[in-house]
């Protein structure tokens, strides 16, 4: 240690290291961000998956940010009518399959209405 | 002026010995490394996505800076008072739920009112709540020398059990607040102005200001000046006649209205507000604020760092959101990012003269 170093206060009161283990922290987190920024930029897109709530499956895609979605194939449930794709589970908001575009990864819920 | 200084230093440079050339050039990129890291990631996704260079984008990041920086700014002073503050976000959730559950046409929570109440004594309502919660926090701190962090670890969940409570309040069942008056909604996210026809909204405007009378407080005040000395050396600033206790909870009042008005803000931002309305949005605030030199050894920091942290962060999460980089590696990559802003933090400290 040089004699420039001084303890370090306030909030890291009780942390004792030097320069050099400084050093060498920020330079291998700055490694380990790099190559989280190259793994998520490899792995793009976001997946949205489809809750059917009681129906059949539908296949979940994967889609870049602002595009639209692929239109999903109806699910069909027993005694119900397919009533569109809603972006919360409350069924509030409707989801437009022809304007609304994706910008996060995202559930789309089924809605149901008796016939 | 500028220019000597420059010419001065690259002197000054030139003169000293290979092996110090070297100790200050690793010295400017490590003490620099987040920053180069970021622009370096920023240009890649400009290049990848031209889109992200465009006005439109450009203007979506600016928005979304001015409407994360009044928290920033709150939460800043805390951590000039080697304190900090994890209730943040939720008292910015709570003051999103008053204001967008009075200033709305549907009254679920309180079903017997007819109309909005004016907009400027809701406004006043939520900065006093902010202002309670601060001085629940501040006086605690002060008075009975607890950790910031645990205070504001049980005023964080009290105040969610109040959101929750609230929220369940009338026929609303803790439902999302929606359904905003058209007053409230026009007048924070109204057009300021046009640009090329991208408009930029009010809350830009209300941020700008918000940075300046902060500013103020900050550097020409004897309340700021006191900020500084209780942050830098708590015993110092009592010897020469400064009032701790009153500076600490003015600081976390202070803050606390800072959230009221992000929660204010964001209420109408989002046109809407339920139990998750500012999640989170303490640790973004945080991060911004040691990114920007706001250093948790205490009473160091300035406004324009903070603008700066924040900017900087706002400009690559819109620039990964652009490339579709899934969120939940976002939060590796944010919690990395605090790392490294705390390591740097330290090493500046230690190596300073």
């Amino acid at each position: 240690m040089s004699e420039t170093e001084r303890p370090l206060r306030g909030l890291y009161g009780r942390v004792n290291i030097s320069v050099k283990a400084l050093n060498g922290i920020i330079i291998g987190l700055s490694v380990l961000l790099i190559a989280c920024l190259a793994f998520g930029m490899a792995n793009r897109g976001y997946d949205v998956t489809f809750n059917t709530m009681g129906g059949t499956a539908v296949e979940s895609q994967k889609r870049m940010y602002g595009e639209v979605l692929e239109p999903p194939a109806e699910p069909t449930r027993e005694g119900y009518a397919f009533d569109g794709w809603y972006a919360d589970e409350g069924l509030t908001i409707p989801w437009d399959l022809e304007t609304d575009t994706v910008s996060q990864s995202m559930t789309l819920y089924a809605g149901w209405k008796a016939p | 002026m500028s220019d000597n200084k420059t010419a001065g230093k690259a002197q000054e440079f030139k003169a000293l010995s290979s092996k110090d050339k070297m100790r200050k050039v690793s010295d400017l990129l490590l003490n620099n490394a987040m920053y180069i890291i970021i622009v370096l990631a920023v240009i890649y996704i400009s290049i990848e996505e031209p889109a992200f260079r465009k006005l439109p984008s450009i203007i979506n990041v600016i928005s979304l800076t001015a409407a994360k920086l009044p928290i920033a700014l709150g939460i800043a002073g805390c951590i000039v008072l080697t304190g900090t503050d994890i209730s943040a976000g939720r008292v910015v959730g709570l003051t999103a739920c008053i204001s967008a559950s009075l200033l709305t046409t549907v009254f679920k929570v309180f079903p017997e009112m007819t109309s909005a109440p004016p907009i400027l004594v809701v406004f006043l309502m939520v900065l006093a709540v902010g202002a309670v919660v601060g001085f629940v926090n501040g006086f605690s701190v002060a008075k009975f020398k607890l950790h910031p962090f645990i205070v504001t670890l049980s005023t964080q969940l009290i105040v969610y059990g109040l959101i929750l409570i609230y929220l369940k309040n009338g026929t609303n069942n803790g439902q999302t607040l929606s359904g905003l008056s058209d007053g409230y909604r026009a007048l924070v996210t109204g057009t300021l102005f046009t640009i090329q026809g991208v408009a930029v909204p009010r809350y830009v405007l209300y941020a700008v200001i918000l940075t300046v009378i902060m500013w103020i407080i900050w550097n020409k005040t004897t309340f700021g000046k006191n900020m500084f000395a209780v942050g830098s050396n708590e015993e110092a600033a009592n010897v020469s006649g400064v009032n701790v206790s009153r500076t600490i909870i003015m600081v976390f009042m202070l803050a606390g209205v800072m959230y009221a008005i992000t929660g204010f803000l964001d209420g109408a931002r989002i046109a809407s507000a339920n139990a998750n309305t500012g999640l989170n949005y303490e640790c973004d605030a945080i991060a911004a604020c040691v990114i920007g030199g706001v250093s948790f050894v205490g009473g160091i920091g300035r406004i324009s760092g903070i603008v700066v942290g924040v900017l900087l962060l706002q400009i690559i999460f819109a620039g990964l959101n652009f490339l579709s980089v899934d969120a939940n590696m976002l939060y590796v990559i944010k919690g990395l990012i605090i790392l490294i802003a705390c390591a740097i933090d330290m090493r500046k400290y230690l190596v300073r003269k």
